[in-house]
């Protein structure tokens, strides 16, 4: 019997677990078996060849200008539609007008990632590249390089 | 392990006894497990590096891989993040998952695959902490198998997976081995289930456990409140017994222990984060209530009250058998949790309800979404489901004894009776349960990451730039070397206006016949070397914390913008993000591990030492 509780506790008391046998050991194969067959593609999964070094043949080149460009002026077209389409929405919250524009752009970036059959991430790619460098966007200006600063909206 | 029940004894050779000792077989249950959460995650270890649609999952693939670069490229502790927002405290964010310890699994195997290991691992500590927090509460291994199926096709662990949050995951699928350990404690007087419990609580927390902890911390509490009563119960019939642990503050006891330690070896994330948590609230949504209608068809998925909400998993057959815990011994704190936590899940409707009065404690107050305690009363009906069955087979067992003794005297075939009987009953069980259970699964599968992701771009993209971004695909910057400045965050940090995405370097100064050069560049320390004639003024394109530190010159806050005041001269400039709280609670940390290690270390002397003593 202990008299004190907790982490202080000092009783100890019988286990009921039931006594392991040595070749109870045996019955731990099974398990051990199973889970390394299961997650095989996981473990080696780096030792195989690298699905992002193999697309590299196929995939688009970013420093491909021209496209970059063409890519850059496709979303810079679709940047006043989404910015229009946020100052609808939340008329009186600058924060989530950029965050609506954000998720406008997103879906253009995916569309157009599809019909020029590039990867998203050239996508995003070019238009960091566009901004940057001031590529001319729609009316002549650059886009803006600039976010409305972290205030995420209460109601 | 609980002692066996009555079903098992030896001698006994029934179909239940049989069936009990075989679930109780660790090596065959957890193969069991293995099998089962292979086919329920249908599909996770086939196309790799693939993540999901959710831009939630891109938000914590995002931070996770920040994280992962940090450590493994730059070997950093990830306490400052570059690559979202213009800069924000990494490791003190309550939504960051670095060093948790399933993190490892990232490191090891890279941040995409880490994650599906990551699910898999959860999902099968699940199905065992259920298993055995059942067993631990008295019930048949039949039931607790049961308990803990019920328990993993709960819709919760669809919509989690589905948005990336494998810390909801996580957390939940290690509740149940909190309250295991908790009152394993408690029985058994060991030390070393409490310690197990704290390194429960403190694995929850650190894995970005901001719901998942203070629910856990309650349910622990709802667990001592029964503990206690019942020791009340049980020293009053026996008034001249001597004093004993279990005592109605002994549960307290135990579990402010617990607390503490858990509070010591997650300190190295616990004070910078309550730091962020004091300096930046929370935005609270207001007040968000449900009605009854809504929570129940959540959790009983009853298709006529026609809520449009994805149903529960919960089915009115398990509750028809819950029902039947109010017999068992533990089973009635187990129904008395569950109303607990459904009134809980309710919402704030007014003095009367529960949550009115919670949301008056600290830290607490500020969780909102009642209705995902919903996943705490089921998994406190999944524990009644196997409470239930467990009475079945027990009263099952009882009749068939009474009647294979009559039947037995007149025909001496009492044994195959008996066997009959119950293989009439598991036959109803399985007939009752098993469309249940499979209609239940399949209505709700777990979608594994399946959005096409072919990882990240060439190589020649590396130098670390701040881009305009886009946070809802946030996985994709820290790939490509460079910081979204739209984002957001659940926590209001400050960022700061100036911050821009045309700089031709990201470091730079506007002082006339100044220059600055990048020497180096990690997410926490940037060498740099600067010149000028005149006093200059460097500024970094990243917000300002008060814990970035150089080496010379005063580091100010322009308008959030971090900037170095430099004297005149050539300069090698280091700044470095070292926050004092992390090393205080790094310090912490590390001593309640060694406090944990020498305390074991001497258990384990002292018993030696009994041992040799001469008898």
């Amino acid at each position: 019997m202990a008299s004190r509780a907790g982490l202080f506790a000092t009783v100890t008391r019988p286990t009921t677990t039931a006594p392991v046998r040595p070749w109870h050991v045996l019955f731990w194969i099974l398990p051990v078996v199973t889970l390394g067959w299961m997650i095989r593609p996981a473990l080696t999964a780096h030792l195989d060849q690298d699905p992002r070094v193999a697309n590299l043949k196929t995939r688009s080149r970013v420093d491909n200008t021209p496209m970059n460009r063409q890519i850059f002026k496709r979303i810079a077209q679709a940047d006043p539609v989404g910015r229009r389409l946020g100052k609808r929405d939340f008329p009186h919250h600058p924060w989530s007008q950029e965050d609506h524009r954000a998720n406008h752009e997103r879906r253009t970036a995916r569309h157009v990632g599809n019909t020029m059959h590039v990867q998203l991430e050239h996508v995003y790619i070019s238009l960091d590249q566009g901004i940057r460098n001031r590529w001319k966007g729609p009316g002549g200006h650059p886009l803006k390089a600039t976010v409305v600063p972290l205030r995420p909206r209460t109601h | 392990m609980p002692p066996s029940s009555s079903s098992s004894q030896k001698g006994d050779t029934s179909l239940f006894t049989w069936l009990n000792a075989t679930l109780e077989n660790t090596p065959l249950r957890i193969t069991g497990w293995l099998w089962l959460v292979w086919w329920r995650l249908d599909g996770l270890f086939e196309n790799m590096f693939r993540i999901g649609w959710h831009h939630d999952e891109h938000y914590f693939v995002m931070h996770e891989e920040v994280a992962r670069q940090s450590m493994a490229v730059h070997g950093q502790l990830p306490a400052w993040n570059p690559y979202y927002c213009g800069g924000i405290p990494e490791l003190a964010n309550p939504q960051s998952e670095a060093l948790s310890p399933d993190f490892l699994l990232r490191l090891v195997f890279g941040t995409e695959v880490g994650r599906r290991l990551t699910l898999f691992l959860f999902l099968f500590l699940l199905l065992e902490g259920t298993y055995r927090y059942a067993r631990t509460l008295r019930m048949n291994p039949i039931g607790a198998v049961v308990g803990a199926l019920a328990f993993l096709a709960s819709n919760w662990f669809h919509r989690f997976t589905v948005t990336g949050w494998y810390n909801f995951v996580g957390g939940f699928a290690l509740m149940p081995w909190a309250l295991h350990w908790f009152e394993t404690a408690l029985r058994t007087q060991r030390w070393r289930y409490g310690v197990a419990c704290a390194f429960a609580m403190a694995w929850i927390f650190m894995c970005a456990g901001t719901y998942t902890t203070p629910y856990v911390g309650l349910a622990l509490a709802t667990s001592a409140v029964g503990w206690s009563i019942g020791s009340f119960f049980r020293r009053r019939k026996k008034k001249d017994a001597p004093a004993h642990p279990s005592t109605a503050r002994a549960p307290w006891i135990w579990l402010a222990s617990i607390a503490a330690l858990t509070v010591g070896l997650c300190a190295i994330r616990l004070l910078p984060m309550a730091d962020i948590i004091v300096t930046y609230p929370r935005v609270w949504q207001g007040n968000e209530t449900f009605s009854l209608a809504h929570v129940l068809q959540s959790l009983f998925d009853l298709p006529q009250l026609n809520m449009g909400i994805e149903g529960g998993s919960i089915g009115l057959v398990a509750v028809a058998l819950t029902s039947l815990a109010i017999t068992h011994r533990t089973g009635w704190r187990i129904l008395v949790a569950a109303g607990v936590w459904f009134a809980l899940c309710i919402g704030d409707h007014g003095p009367w309800s529960p949550h009115h009065w919670m949301e008056k404690i600290p830290i607490i107050k500020d969780l909102r979404a009642p209705d995902r305690m919903g996943i705490v009363v089921e998994l406190y009906l999944a524990l009644g489901l196997a409470a239930g069955l467990t009475q079945i087979e027990r009263t099952t067992n009882w009749i068939s004894t009474r009647v294979s003794t009559i039947t037995g005297a007149l025909s001496q075939r009492g044994s195959s009776q008996r066997g009959s009987s119950q293989i009439l009953l598991a036959a109803m069980v399985v007939v009752v349960m098993f469309p249940w259970m499979k209609n239940n699964l399949e209505r709700h599968p777990i979608d594994v990451p399946s959005f096409l992701w072919e990882g990240p771009i060439q190589p020649e993209v590396r130098d670390f730039k701040q881009a305009r971004g886009n946070r809802w695909d946030a996985h994709i910057w820290p790939l490509i070397s460079r910081g979204t400045l739209q984002c957001f965050e659940e926590t209001p940090f400050v960022q700061s206006p100036l911050l821009r995405a045309d700089l031709s370097q990201e470091e730079y100064t506007t002082a006339p016949n100044a220059s600055v050069k990048r020497l180096h560049w990690s997410p926490n320390a940037i060498t740099l070397s600067a010149k000028a004639t005149t006093p200059f003024v460097v500024s970094i394109n990243q917000n300002y914390h008060e814990a970035w530190t150089s080496n010379m010159g005063h580091i100010r806050s322009d308008q959030g913008l971090l900037t170095v005041h430099l004297p005149p001269g050539h300069h090698t400039l280091k700044l470095r993000f070292s926050d004092p709280l992390i090393h205080l609670g790094t310090a912490v940390s590390i001593l309640s591990w060694l406090a944990i290690a020498w305390a074991y270390r001497r258990r384990r002397q002292r018993r030696t030492r009994k041992q040799l003593q001469p008898k």
